[in-house]
């Protein structure tokens, strides 16, 4: 049996003139990865917030269809890391430390308990060093670790990110896909929309392209991700796929399948080796 | 020629936490400049002091011929037009029309003009057919983009971009990168702040790497690029154009893509099995 299950799932929000998401099927399975791409506007963030039971409950709108997310009867808590990691924030809490104890607080998690894992997750993290900080004066990208933070601190079984990494650099972005790959490993479901996979190709089974809010495309990274379709959805394909497909198309790319990673990419270009 | 921003020995704090130590730097009239940098390394800091969101704790800065700390931010938002990384820092109109007829209103631009700066920002940011739109139900990278309509109709001499292409989808980068392109053509001065390493090798010829508040480079992409010291303190990757001519052992490293095909190209012409 499926984790999250949506059957033929349509979504209007209240003051939407046609509807986010249309008709939508999705299975997940247990411990899966799973990204959502396309184009701004394509019903990436609905389909999260459906996930994550935040619509139509807190934004409203009409929804029809079904969906069903854990195993049994019991509802399933999921984590939910918000794109603006400000309109995230309590708004109630003076120091990035607190910020983190305000979900557990509301949960009746024990005082002890509260202190471990919040040392434990601003340590995998890295924010220790802005523990004392007000988290309405930090910067975009140590805003975005702390709400990542402030959701890992709960240990949720699914975790839902919508665009966790964008406002961070290279490097930072990079770190934290590594993170919530370990996240992933300890049995966390992953339901995670982005923009773009740099550093995402080795660390995700399943990519789901969205359009106009409808499923477009469903497969392994290296089957969405090759296939020509792609851009005339508004996808953002690796660089090093569109570079290899306009070298294979002058003669300069040999390869049996093109490249989605940098990793072995040499192989197949006029000058590597099998070139 | 006389520099449009000009940046001697800054420094800043927060909370008594030091955040710009000693910077100097000068941009022309025309340039387009990218300062890059790990999460906290004091850009958005650096750039808010270029039209006086901010004023030095140290040292001085001068934008347009205007010391920063003299005039207030009104009197520099004729000169300095600033795009915020959080749009929601920036927007409070009913309608997209009136956000990004603002601006403009405000400077006393005549009448008859706003009309026509309203319609050239709208078509420059693919909000056509959004004019009348409450800003509020756009998604974000729709407000990104109203924020940097709103500064453009203000055709002001310099442009501040703070990450830009952040939460774009391809389609919207690939416009951010032609109305900064169009700026460019038409004289005026970019500066950006991101984290996107290929929209810094497309466009910006000049980059600017802080860290911890100090900047530690002021060159070029292949400079940045080639510099694995430079890279792991400013927290940067390369594009994944530069890292497949490394692997693929090109020389010079191009950092565009058709300057990776011409290379390949050229090797591909030169082997001896193609001669004939």
């Amino acid at each position: 049996m499926a984790y999250v299950e949506i059957e033929n799932l349509s979504y209007t929000y209240p003051l939407g003139e046609s509807p986010a998401l249309d008709c939508v099927d999705l299975r997940i399975d247990q411990g899966d990865f799973t990204v959502i791409m396309g184009r701004d506007g394509a019903g990436r963030s609905t389909l999260c917030r459906v996930i994550a039971g935040l619509v139509p409950r807190v934004f409203g709108g009409e929804l029809t269809g079904r969906v069903r997310i854990g195993p049994g009867k019991d509802r399933v808590r999921p984590g939910f890391v918000f794109d603006n990691p400000v309109n995230q924030f309590s708004g109630a809490k003076f120091t990035v430390a607190e910020e983190l104890a305000f979900g557990m607080e509301n949960l009746g998690t024990d005082r002890q308990t509260m202190k471990t894992r919040i040392e434990e997750v601003m340590a995998l993290v890295d924010i220790k060093d802005i523990r004392d900080r007000d988290p309405s004066t930090l910067s975009g990208g140590q805003a975005q670790r702390v709400a990542l933070a402030s959701i890992l601190v709960m240990e949720p079984e699914l975790l839902v990110l919508d665009e966790p990494t964008s406002q961070l650099d290279p490097a930072g972005a990079r770190d934290i896909l590594q993170l919530i790959k370990k996240v992933n490993h300890r049995g966390v479901t992953i339901v995670m929309a982005v923009q773009a996979m740099v550093n995402l190709t080795d660390l995700v089974d399943t990519v789901v392209v969205l359009d106009r809010g409808k499923v477009v495309a469903t497969g392994s990274p290296r089957a969405v991700l090759t296939s020509r379709k792609m851009p005339d959805h508004g996808v953002e394909v690796p660089r090093v796929t569109t570079i290899a497909r306009k070298a294979r198309a002058m003669g300069l790319f040999h390869g049996d399948t093109l490249p989605i990673s940098l990793d072995g990419v040499e192989k197949g270009f006029v000058n590597g080796p099998l070139g | 020629m006389d520099p449009l921003v000009e940046i001697t020995s800054l420094s800043h704090q927060f909370s008594g936490q030091t955040v710009l130590k000693d910077v100097s730097l000068s941009i022309h009239p025309g340039e387009a400049v990218a300062i890059v940098g790990r999460n906290g390394a004091g850009k958005t800091t650096l750039v808010k002091h270029m039209n006086g969101l901010l004023h030095p704790h140290g040292g001085r800065v001068v934008t347009c011929g205007l010391d920063t700390a003299k005039v207030s931010v009104a009197g520099l938002s004729r000169k300095a037009g600033f795009v915020f990384q959080n749009p929601d820092d920036q927007i409070f109109s009913r309608s997209v029309a009136q956000e990004i007829a603002w601006g403009p209103k405000h400077l006393g631009f005549p009448s008859a003009g706003i009309q026509k700066l309203v319609e050239n920002a709208v078509a420059a940011t693919g909000l056509n057919g959004m004019e009348k739109v409450n800003p509020l139900d756009l998604s974000l990278a729709q407000k990104k983009m109203l924020c940097l309509a709103s500064v453009l109709a203000m055709d002001t001499d310099l442009l501040v971009l703070d990450e830009p292409t952040m939460g774009q989808d391809l389609a919207g980068k690939q416009r951010i990168a032609s109305v900064i392109h169009k700026q460019k053509r038409a004289g005026k001065t970019v500066v950006a702040v991101t984290h996107d390493m290929d929209l810094c090798a497309d466009i910006f010829e000049r980059i600017i790497v802080l860290e911890k508040g100090r900047l530690i480079m002021d060159g070029t992409c292949e400079q940045l690029f080639s510099d694995p010291d430079l890279l792991t303190r400013g927290g940067i990757v390369p594009p994944q154009v530069w890292q497949l001519g490394q692997k693929l052992g090109l020389d010079p490293i191009p950092w565009k893509e058709e300057l990776l095909l011409e290379q390949l190209h050229s090797i591909q012409t030169c082997r001896p099995d193609q001669q004939s």
